[in-house]
């Protein structure tokens, strides 16, 4: 291999500049009649039907609105940029939507690291930021102005299905519990264990069994259950998710695991997606969501008619999806509200808004942590000859104001780290 | 944990082992001939999984899905093989793993193009559904199966790698291919039968995982780095080795996440890393 | 030495005429040129392929995080924050090396992706420390300099000069390292180590020495790269964050010193085009690595390099003509 050289100075400048100049002509100008969103979600990789669920929703919303006019008159254009649920990713997508294409707002499905990466360069990008998903605690925040959080907390899911069991089935009072070992599993599984003690004073965890995010391979799990003696009097709370519950369900389900136990508590939010991929070979129990399609209210029956027109009659919208389209009906109100497309503006507005008519029913936005309180809506998976895989019936609804006490402000400890 | 709990762990984990085992086994084979570390025989290993959900869906039928696995992948390794590795062989080895590398980039956004992004699931027959008592623990019909097969496979290549003609022919060839081509061996067709034959254990090893795990286009970069720690550990080029390897790796999956579940994962590396700095070659490799 | 002038003279030209996201982008493509040159110190010239290199990266990325979280108002932090990543890299690389430099040839390459791994399970699992999955974010950029002379690097121009003067100042560095004696007895190891060990060198001394270099100048790369991103994540220890450099020298061409800055260019370039027309950028990225091994096995440089040779032949005869 041969040692380079510097060749004349004349024409490494010129070949530089040939370069520089490559790149300037790309740079596109911004438009000023359509108010731009950015959709920066993880639609590729492990969190990607999480991302895809989002991407879909704003679809839908983009085309809703624009055939109603626009907001403020105003027509509304979707870009969409994808992090791979990598946090840098995500900033450098962020930087991306601002600084080159000029986004105005900026709506997010993504994983909670992801949003909280994000969070601190809003601070400098100035523009208003709503993750439709996400559920760590940290996104209840008092510092950062800019960003607000459409769903709900790690915490309102472990306290809602510790409700539901102490409701459903007073005579269960051991749980299993099968969390991924990061921050979220760890989080649900908390909120789950100091909940369900204080409803049920004789509850007992027999197992408390942490997969490494990433496990490939859950029968060494499943086995460890297996051994327990009396299955039909335990619960199972897991909050693995998407893939990775499904991998959980079909081992179970090869040990006959389902069979044995009292009920499966499914704190994933991510039931939907879980069971679309197991079809017909569908798990029973209860999931938690950030959303679902049983809610009853207008907007979300047009919601789902409108998916369903697009995306199939199979087809259902999955509780990212509903999240990030509760962040798109809250930005849509705060900029009409707002009467202009100021990000000032629309914060205020943006803070303490009531909507009335939501997918999943009235919510607000409280202003001292930006977060939106909404319905917390549980389900029994089912079969249902309707669809080819299980659906939910019977819908267990805890009114959003009854989810305000679960994360009242007394409880709230302040979040280390700067947002 | 009791003795009885013990016993079905090391059950499980060896049926970890022999899913292992079909992969990792084509990686040696083509190793072991070709000089070549294939990166992309993940993607082949998660092609197999969406070939059998694609045709058990279309028949209904769980075994055509698996055959589909193997012989799709066959087919696309001739491809790979003809088309892209043949032109590289000469190359330094650092461009052979780049292609390889690339192969698996590629193959990952396809495979999401063509199937999507979403989990898929492949359904376990229902001849091998239920659950079997061993010393008191349930465990999978399903798991025996997987070994079963680990089984008939080892012992279908060892027959053959060692017994026929044609072992012997490939064994001397990853010998000196040189003095194989001189004494009249069309080596060039050798290397693509052997490329082939490693594809289709990877793809097999595919289309067996699925029924028990989730279908997902990463999938392949999840079980690679396992691959590469069995052939490293046990050996590459050694099919005794791919054996040993898995076994110690699949064992270890499963009661390794009893003992020290925080950590696990590292040993893995660390023991890689003893591996290749005492014996480099592995346990039953070749001193190079 | 003038062409590393005019370089720098038009890269420091740059935030006037491009626009903010732009800065960025080049910012990044320094800093990933950083990384490769630092890479192809152990390829290009010692010979020995290295999958573990993300693993120094993200030591100096995180070391860097940290310092600055820790103390976001003080003037000295990036700089204390530098000088502490680089001291990790030193001793890591060190530790790492000596094991290593024993083995040679693929053999080394999976020692080194082990190693890397290691490092990345260590980040991932070290929750307290180094944030775990979630990463350091949040990362004040403070001013830089003494009480009396400050640059305040939240100004991004500021911040990307400070850059391009690191990235500059290493680049010198590392041409003085490969054209000393130092420099030449590693390549002489590398083309024919029987015969270097014949003459009574200790081929892994040397090979040490060029891992610890390579080691240091990744670490440098990381230690500027989360201050600018804002983020130092577990990703950026992992064996697919190792291909990046190994990529990049490849495309641009190992056997020229400025090859891996050409191929950092050229990859970041692709990636940032290709992802602006179609989702799927990892099929169109896979398919220009396979033409590229297939078809421009040295790197594009080489040819570059040609084709302005004959640019600068073909002016001159027609200077000379009329």
């Amino acid at each position: 291999m041969k040692e380079g050289k510097w060749v004349g100075s004349r024409w490494f400048i010129t070949m530089l500049v040939a370069l520089s100049l490559a790149i300037v002509p790309c740079v596109s100008l911004a438009e000023t009649a359509p108010i731009k969103v950015a959709h920066v979600g993880a639609t590729s990789g492990i969190f990607s039907s999480l991302g895809v669920g989002g991407k879909q929703a704003m679809e839908i919303w983009e085309s809703m609105v624009n055939a109603k006019g626009g907001i403020l008159g105003r027509p509304v254009k979707v870009v969409y940029y994808n992090t791979s649920a990598k946090p840098a990713n995500g900033i450098e997508m962020l930087k991306k939507a601002v600084y080159e294409d000029k986004a105005d707002f900026i709506i997010s499905t993504d994983s909670s690291g992801v949003v909280l990466a994000s969070y601190p360069i809003m601070k400098e990008l100035k523009k208003v930021y709503i993750s439709g998903t996400g559920a760590a605690e940290a996104m209840q925040n008092t510092t950062n102005r800019y960003c607000f959080h459409a769903s709900h907390s790690s915490r309102t899911f472990g306290y809602a299905m510790a409700m539901l069991l102490h409701e459903k089935y007073p005579n269960i009072k051991k749980v299993i519990g099968v969390n991924p070992d990061y921050a979220w599993g760890r989080a649900v599984w908390a909120a789950f264990k100091d909940s369900f003690r204080k409803f049920q004073p004789a509850a007992e965890f027999p197992l408390e069994l942490w997969p490494p995010f990433g496990t490939l391979d859950f029968k060494p799990y499943v086995s460890q259950i297996m051994a327990l003696g009396d299955l039909n009097q335990c619960a199972i709370h897991t909050s693995l998710w998407a893939g990775d519950q499904v991998t959980f369900d079909k081992q179970g389900k090869a040990f006959g695991m389902f069979d044995k136990i009292g009920v499966f508590l499914d704190d994933s939010s991510t039931n939907l997606a879980v069971e679309t991929a197991l079809g017909a070979d569908g798990v029973t129990g209860w999931g938690t969501s950030h959303y679902s399609y049983i809610y009853n209210s207008p907007s979300n029956g047009e919601f789902v008619k409108a998916w369903q027109a697009k995306f199939g009659k199979t087809t259902l919208p999955t509780s990212s999806a509903g999240g990030t389209f509760r962040a798109c009906q809250f930005l849509q109100a705060a900029i009409a509200k707002a009467g202009k497309v100021d990000t000032d503006a629309v914060i205020k507005a943006l803070e303490g808004l009531h909507l009335e008519d939501t997918v999943s029913g009235p919510s607000y936005i409280r202003e001292w942590d930006h977060i939106v309180i909404t319905a917390m809506i549980l389900g029994e998976a089912t079969k249902d000859p309707r669809y080819p895989y299980f659906t939910w019936k019977n819908p267990y609804i805890i009114k959003a104001g009854d989810v305000e006490k679960i994360i009242p402000k007394e409880e709230f400890k302040g979040w280390r780290g700067n947002q | 944990m009791t003795i009885h709990m013990f016993l079905g762990q090391i059950v499980i984990g060896i049926s970890l082992a022999a899913n292992l085992f079909l992969v990792a086994s084509g990686l040696t084979i083509i190793f072991g001939l070709l000089r070549l570390i294939n990166f992309a025989h993940a993607s082949l290993y998660a092609l197999g999984a969406y070939f059998c959900f694609t045709v058990s869906g279309w028949t209904g039928n769980y075994w055509m899905g698996l055959a589909a696995s193997c012989f799709a992948t066959m087919i696309l390794g001739a491809a790979i093989e003809i088309g892209l590795l043949r032109r590289i062989y000469k190359s330094e080895h650092i461009l052979q793993l780049l292609l390889t590398f690339a192969l698996i980039l590629a193959f990952t956004d396809l495979t999401k193009l063509v199937w999507g992004p979403f989990p898929v699931t492949v359904r376990l027959p229902a001849a091998l559904s239920g659950v079997v008592l061993l010393s008191g623990n349930p465990i999978p019909v399903y798991c025996f199966f997987l070994i079963g097969l680990g089984l008939a496979v080892g012992l279908g290549l060892y027959l053959f790698m060692y017994r026929t003609k044609w072992g012997a022919v490939i064994r001397t060839a990853a010998y000196d291919r040189e003095m194989t081509s001189a004494l009249g061996v069309n080596v060039p067709r050798l290397f693509t039968a052997v490329f082939i034959l490693g594809a289709g254990l990877g793809g097999l090893g595919g289309g067996i995982a699925a029924p028990l795990t989730t279908i997902i286009p990463d999938m392949g970069m999840l079980i690679i780095i396992d691959s590469f720690a069995v052939i490293i550990i046990g050996g590459v080029g050694s099919l005794m080795g791919a054996v040993v390897g898995s076994l110690i790796i699949g064992i270890w999956g499963a009661i390794g996440l009893l003992i020290v579940p925080q950590f696990a994962m590292v040993f893995t590396f660390v023991l890689m890393g003893i591996i290749l700095l005492i014996r480099p070659w592995g346990i039953f490799g070749e001193k190079f | 030495m003038a062409a590393l002038l005019c370089t720098v003279a038009i890269l420091a030209a740059l935030p006037r005429i491009l626009p903010k996201f732009y800065i960025l982008l080049v910012g990044s493509i320094l800093i990933y040129g950083l990384f490769a040159m630092s890479f192809n110190v152990l390829f290009g010239y010692a010979g020995l392929l290295s999958f573990g290199q993300a693993g120094f990266f993200a030591a100096g990325a995180y070391v860097t995080a940290y310092v600055l979280k820790q103390m976001p108002s003080s003037g000295m932090s990036i700089l204390l924050g530098i000088l502490l990543s680089l001291c990790l890299a030193a001793i890591l690389s060190l530790v790492v090396g000596i094991v290593c430099v024993r083995l040679s040839g693929w053999v080394f390459a999976m020692v080194t992706l082990a190693f890397g791994q290691i490092i990345y399970t260590v980040v991932y699992k070290w929750r307290d420390v180094t944030g775990g999955d979630d990463g350091l974010y949040g990362i004040p950029v403070p001013k830089l300099g003494f009480p009396g002379m400050e640059i305040d690097l939240k100004a991004s121009f500021h911040h990307y000069y400070f850059i391009l003067f690191v990235v500059a100042a290493s680049v010198v560095v590392l041409r003085i390292i490969v054209r000393s004696p130092f420099g030449n007895t590693i390549r002489a190891i590398r083309d024919n180590p029987t015969r270097a060990q014949f003459i009574g060198l200790n081929i892994r001394n040397y090979r040490l020495g060029a891992f610890v270099v390579s080691g240091v100048f990744a670490g440098l790369a990381g230690a500027l790269f989360s201050p600018y991103k804002g983020i130092a994540s577990p990703e950026l220890a992992n064996w697919a964050f190792s291909a990046n450099p190994v990529i990049m020298s490849l495309i641009g061409g190992t056997g020229m010193f400025v090859g891996p800055l050409v191929g950092a260019l050229a990859y970041r370039l692709l990636e940032h085009f290709i992802a602006i027309y179609t989702g799927y950028w990892m099929l169109f990225f896979g398919i220009v690595l396979i033409l590229s091994v297939l078809f421009f096995p040295r790197g594009i440089t080489p040819y570059l390099h040609q084709g302005i040779r004959r640019l600068d032949k073909g002016i001159r005869r027609m200077r000379s003509a009329t």
